[in-house]
């Protein structure tokens, strides 16, 4: 059964398959336990050794914290007809910085993925995407100005055809 | 000798002068933000000063507020560390107007430097060879299709002042050269208040290499050997090496010629002189008034330690190091560790630090200004601190390396160490096959991507493994009231089971 895990704020699909392999985004890992001491676990995948810690809420992968959280997998088609996604959303500041360009405008109608902003902190230009296909609704921020983490950049509303 | 010193600067580099203060018996003095209240340097120095809240124009780039705390204070000296004010030629200036040391070039020098096209100039003039381009600042459309015409395409327009990979346009023919120089003067303008732009040759996956200095105030200067720098992520190190690839030859003769360039400039303390290799060419691009990040590599070759000789010099004492004492010992490279997600176009990140495993062993050395518990700010670099190893060779290093990045672990905030696992792992670093673009060439994220998975596998196994002990053994795990380990015993049967 297909599920879908968050690791590391990044999504992957896996499943157990029948002989104990895992399948990772279509991948194919072969993994065994090679030992376990007080619930530490000698893992071995594809000949790569690692140490895994297992406690009460979370697991330790070669003395890294690391918290998975897994859910069912529900291809995306049902989705969409299923639960309703949220029409208005408000793109804020992931990072405190500067907001060095605007690259639409207010009424714009963007792809899925689009740059919409880049935020400059640190010598850094961090880009700003568009989460979905939609329309920009509302600026709220100026180029050349500072902003603080969370702060609203946008508002946007989702046309997903 | 100074008897105090101020650091006007953070994070890692501020520890690292502070130990270097230390060493010297000198008094060290730090000044921190609201968001920094908490970090390391404020622990170590002797004194530490508020800020306040506020942006980095408020806090760290706050000229007058610096001078108030190190005149405050009896400072003798102010040490810039690199970045914030390290080049600022008006920083310098009213350092020095308020009778103390800037460790550091003199304001004339550093506005010297921070022109491009005039520190080009006089690099030429020594016989350092420099990129292919306009002599001078191009104004009109006609003059830039000249230059164009004589040097060929693709080319580089850049801005005076520009840096940091801000203010650069590419051009791959004539016919793209109106809107780009009008676009890269706009920006120019825009960033740097100045829309001075000159013109160069593109230089397309070079190698980046440079060339540690010192130069003291009594017309005696030193070069300490090269640096390879080629591996890099959106214009930004992230690991350096020492020696280069360079020939001995090479190396010394572009070191002399640095010193000779030291000499003419009038230049004091250190300074590091980049250049970019293609092909067998080398081509002088600036000079970095300061001390950089990547210092230590060139310490644990030659021993020399770089910060205490800034603050020997900024005493005014005599370098007591000859050119013929400086020898080379081993490799070293240097990782910067930063907390950002190579996974996510290298977002910043932040957070809490909840676990620190620091690695260690011969040659092993970790600078860092993180400890357990400490939350860590996103509004600075993102850099948290830099792991160094030394070996008898490359190869040697190489090993050690991946040892030391292994036991390297930080929980908390998510950093970019399995980024330097897959990069040192790939064939074409072991061969030193490096030019700048090395993780777009190499696919870097994909070999990334590739190893969270194996990582991601080994979790969900012992998973589910677990899962299933605990649905075979409802009754407590650990213990039965024989004394012996149920838990163990499942697990033997279980991977019997697997293997059968």
């Amino acid at each position: 059964m297909k599920k879908r895990v968050t690791y590391r704020d990044h999504e992957y699909i896996f499943e157990i398959l029948p002989n104990g392999d895992l399948s990772i985004d279509g991948e194919i890992f072969s993994a065994s336990v090679d030992q376990e001491i007080n619930s530490v676990y000698k893992v071995t995948v594809n000949n790569h050794t690692f140490t895994v810690e297992v406690s009460s809420k979370d697991f330790t992968i070669d003395g890294e914290n690391v918290d998975i959280s897994i859910k069912p997998f529900i291809p995306k088609r049902s989705i969409n007809n299923g639960s309703q996604e949220k029409k208005n959303i408000s793109l804020k500041a992931p990072i405190p910085g500067k907001i060095a360009q605007i690259l639409v405008k207010e009424g714009d109608i963007v792809g899925k993925n689009q740059e919409l902003m880049i935020l400059e902190a640190m010598k850094m230009r961090n880009r700003i995407f568009s989460p979905n296909k939609g329309k920009v609704k509302k600026i709220c921020v100026k180029e050349n100005t500072f902003v603080e983490q969370d702060q609203k950049l946008l508002e946007f509303e989702n046309s997903p055809d | 000798m100074l008897g105090t010193v101020l650091i006007a600067n953070r994070g890692e580099i501020a520890v690292r002068i502070i130990r270097a203060c230390r060493l010297l018996n000198l008094k060290s003095i730090v000044i921190f933000s609201k968001e920094d209240s908490t970090s390391l340097h404020v622990k170590m120095a002797n004194e530490a000063y508020s800020l306040g809240k506020g942006t980095v124009q408020e806090t760290y780039l706050n000229i007058e507020k610096i001078i108030e705390i190190a005149l405050t204070s009896d400072s003798d000296a102010i040490h810039p560390g690199y970045g914030f004010l390290s080049e600022n030629p008006d920083f310098a200036e009213r350092v020095e107007k308020e009778g103390m040391i800037f460790v550091g070039p003199s304001p004339s020098v550093l506005r010297n430097l921070g022109d491009k096209v005039e520190s080009k100039r006089i690099a030429k003039e020594i016989g350092i060879p420099t990129i292919p381009g306009s002599d001078g600042y191009v104004s009109s459309l006609s003059e830039a299709e000249k230059i164009g015409e004589n040097i060929g395409y693709p080319i580089i327009i850049k801005a005076a002042f520009g840096g940091g990979g801000r203010g650069m346009e590419i051009v791959e023919n004539p016919e793209a050269l109106e809107i780009s120089l009008l676009g890269c003067q706009t920006i120019a303008d825009k960033f740097f208040g100045n829309n001075k732009v000159f013109i160069e040759r593109y230089i397309s996956s070079p190698r980046h290499v440079e060339i540690q200095f010192l130069a003291d105030n009594h017309h005696k200067s030193i070069h300490i050997g090269d640096r390879e720098c080629s591996i890099q992520r959106s214009y930004q190190k992230i690991i350096e090496e020492a020696p280069s690839f360079l020939s001995v030859r090479k190396r010394n003769s572009l070191g002399e010629k640095i010193c000779n360039l030291a000499e003419k400039l009038d230049y004091r303390n250190a300074g590091t002189a980049e250049f970019l290799w293609k092909d067998g060419d080398i081509f002088f691009n600036e000079i970095n008034p300061r001390i950089q990040v990547e210092h230590p590599v060139t310490e644990m070759i030659t021993g020399i330690d770089l910060v205490v000789e800034q603050l020997k010099i900024a005493s005014n004492k005599e370098l007591s190091i000859n050119q013929r004492d400086i020898k080379f010992n081993g490799h070293a490279i240097e990782f910067r560790i930063n907390a950002e997600d190579p996974l996510k176009s290298f977002y910043p990140q932040s957070g809490r630090i909840t676990g620190l495993n620091i690695p260690g062993g011969n040659e092993v050395r970790f600078d860092t200004f993180i400890y357990p518990d400490y939350v860590f700010p996103n509004n600075y670099d993102s850099l948290i601190g830099k792991l160094i190893v030394k070996g008898n060779n490359r190869n040697d290093t190489i090993t050690k390396s991946r040892i030391a990045l292994n036991e390297l672990s930080i929980s908390g905030v998510t950093t970019n160490i399995a980024l330097h696992n897959a990069i040192i792992a790939s064939s074409e670093f072991q061969q030193r096959i490096i030019t700048t673009d090395f993780l777009e060439k190499n696919k870097i994220t994909e070999i990334l991507l590739h190893y969270e998975k194996l990582k991601l596998a080994a979790i969900l196994k012992t998973q589910s493994i677990q899962k299933s002990k605990q649905q075979f053994s409802p009754i407590k795990l650990n213990e039965t009231s024989n004394g012996t380990n149920r838990w163990r015993e499942q697990s033997k049967r279980e991977q019997q089971r697997n293997y059968l």
